[in-house]
């Protein structure tokens, strides 16, 4: 059965074509949020919420070819409702590395990995979804300006804003770096 | 290579390595808890014709009268905004008396959890390497306070050490006490007006929910569960001793030195149950005190204003939150339910869903008073028990891994 037979069906009520759709898309969209969200329970979270409006949803869904389009939509903007709701909680879960580093230089990665991580934190939960849908799931402009339901010359101007401000803020924290080690070595 | 690539490249990569995607362990409760939900109807017309059947005319209309269109509309906007202003206040339910179904809290492997009982959707409150249990909803709601330890029990056999934390709906940690040693984990409850949290163990401890403040009150508590009086905010009703006796002794937390004795001991051995929802009765279960307390139990009903009282022949009660009724267990260790105004305890099920009415965390009354959870003999053998005796032992799927606390929303 292809995707748009289960997303038929699925808009029809069947639950089993729905759980095809999630099993199909949901190690994917998991990846998204935690990307963006930077913690696994906030993910499940969005995930969670991701997927009940998607059910909720799913008769309203015009055509069954633009399913993952959709899907991430969805993921995005309930990663970016998690943030807003989580506002004042402090972070106590530790981001644990999900996967063994696997380059052979592992202290220089390590160190390229933490400073990347600092510096993606420092962005706009808005702009670490357009780099993740960019660069992680590897969608160009015009999918990016239909799954964030933007202009396609808006999404690449936030695209490069995005990507700007993470340079900004590497090279910041290369400078703090630097002064910590002179301090060190007076 | 410029600079700018060399970025995108290791952004790339570092997305790769971090999120290596993976089948989430908790995939199948989301499909499950998804399809449990009603789909949303779609009634754009093309969606149940096709749009070759449908017509669209040209119409002529009359000149529309723009002006009185103008100051209509402002004036709805004004109208819609004050609406959005009144509607986006958070209705509260009132601290006592009934309320609406919210979510269930339990806590579950150390971790916190919450379960829409309408949709089955449950979310982690706490997760980490902490062990969080004892979940407890404010009267109002809006807050929900839990016990934090970093272990179940301490090598040299002591009772674990714990935290009082409070969060709010969004799980902001909202204050958080110092360790309390020794925690009786039935004693535990949310003053009315949601400012304090008192907790026994060793002592009578009154945890301060909006810095986390901790003290310890000066007087002779003797354990077992306590209720804080509805309608005085800082009065608490325990079993102790006081200046004239033993039994049941009201303090207001707030002012030292005021515990007195409402109802003493005599040949019995008295247990608090609770309060109705005006504050002016207080509801208790007494025991043979000759008999190692063992014996018929009994429950009273005491107006502490007029001292009069009913007795019921039953023992344990647990009031509802509309005051009329009380959950007991009657002398066949069946759950029965009796007026708070007197009268038999009318069995609804049999012993086996009875709890055994010695902990105050055994039973509680869902906040519209529709349906009474019971904890039976062992803590993770849950039952929903309904008042009129008409389903006996339902076990809906939602309160499958737990269930603690019902958050009380606006009717």
């Amino acid at each position: 059965m292809d995707q748009r037979e289960l997303v038929e069906r699925a808009r029809r009520g069947d639950h089993d074509a729905f759980a095809h759709l999630v099993e199909a898309s949901i190690s994917r969209l998991e990846a998204v949020a935690r990307l963006i969200l930077r913690d696994p329970e906030l993910a499940r979270d969005a995930v969670q919420d991701a997927y009940i409006r998607a059910w909720r949803d799913l008769p309203s869904l015009r055509d069954p070819d633009r399913i993952d389009h959709w899907l991430h939509r969805l993921t995005v903007n309930a990663s970016l409702d998690v943030v807003r709701r989580r506002r004042r909680r402090p972070i106590e879960v530790d981001l644990a590395p999900m996967v063994s580093p696997m380059v052979a230089d592992e202290s220089r990665h390590v160190a390229d990995r933490d400073t990347l991580e600092r510096g993606f934190r420092h962005l706009r939960p808005e702009q670490r979804a357009i780099l993740v849908l960019h660069y992680y799931l590897g969608l160009p402009a015009s999918a990016l300006a239909e799954t964030l339901q933007i202009p396609q010359g808006t999404a690449q101007s936030r695209l490069y804003r995005a990507l700007s401000d993470l340079r900004v803020a590497l090279e910041a924290d290369a400078r703090s770096a630097g002064s910590f080690r002179q301090e060190v070595v007076a | 290579m410029n600079r700018f690539d060399a970025l995108e490249r290791d952004l790339t990569a570092w997305f790769d390595e971090t999120a290596m995607p993976r089948r989430p362990d908790y995939t199948t409760e989301i499909i499950e808890s998804a399809v449990a939900l009603p789909q949303r109807r779609w009634m754009a017309v093309e969606r149940w014709f096709p749009m070759n059947v449908v017509e669209f005319r040209r119409r002529t209309f009359p000149p529309f009268p723009w002006r009185t269109a103008a100051v209509v509309i402002a004036l709805l906007v004004l109208l819609v905004a004050g609406l959005v202003y009144v509607g986006s206040r958070p209705r509260l339910p009132p601290p006592f008396g009934l309320a609406g179904n919210g979510l269930v809290a339990y806590a579950k492997d150390g971790d916190i959890f919450t379960v829409d009982p309408a949709s089955g959707v449950r979310r982690w409150v706490t997760s980490g390497d902490d062990i969080d249990e004892l979940p407890r909803w404010s009267l109002d709601g809006t807050r929900l306070a839990f016990l934090r330890g970093t272990q179940l029990t301490p090598a040299d056999g002591t009772r674990p050490l714990r935290r009082v934390v409070i969060v709010d709906r969004e799980r902001n940690v909202l204050a958080a006490s110092v360790s309390i040693d020794s925690i009786d984990p039935d004693a535990f409850a949310w003053s009315p007006d949601g400012r304090y949290i008192a907790i026994g163990g060793r002592g009578l401890f009154v945890v301060d929910t909006v810095d986390g403040g901790l003290r310890t009150l000066d007087v002779a508590y003797q354990g077992l569960d306590f209720y804080w009086r509805p309608g005085h905010p800082s009065e608490l009703l325990f079993r102790g001793g006081a200046a004239d006796g033993e039994g049941l002794v009201l303090v207001d937390v707030d002012r030292p030195g005021s515990a007195r004795l409402v109802a003493e001991d005599g040949g019995d051995y008295l247990r608090p149950n609770g309060w109705t929802p005006d504050g002016r009765r207080i509801v208790y279960t007494l025991l043979d005190a000759g008999v190692d307390s063992t014996g018929p139990a009994r429950i009273r009903v005491l107006d502490l204003t007029t001292e009069a009282f009913v007795d019921i022949d039953a023992g344990y009660a647990d009031v509802s939150n509309d005051g009329t009724r009380l959950l007991a267990v009657d002398h066949a260790g069946r759950p029965c339910i009796a007026s708070t105004e007197g009268g038999p305890c009318v069995p609804i099920a049999d012993a086996a869903l009875g709890h055994e009415g010695t902990w105050a965390g055994g039973t509680f009354w869902a906040p519209d008073d529709r349906s009474i959870l019971v904890a039976a003999a062992a803590p993770d053998d849950l039952t929903l028990l309904d008042p009129a005796g008409d389903i006996t032992g339902a076990s809906p799927s939602w309160m499958a891994d737990g269930a603690e606390s019902w958050q009380r929303v606006a009717p």
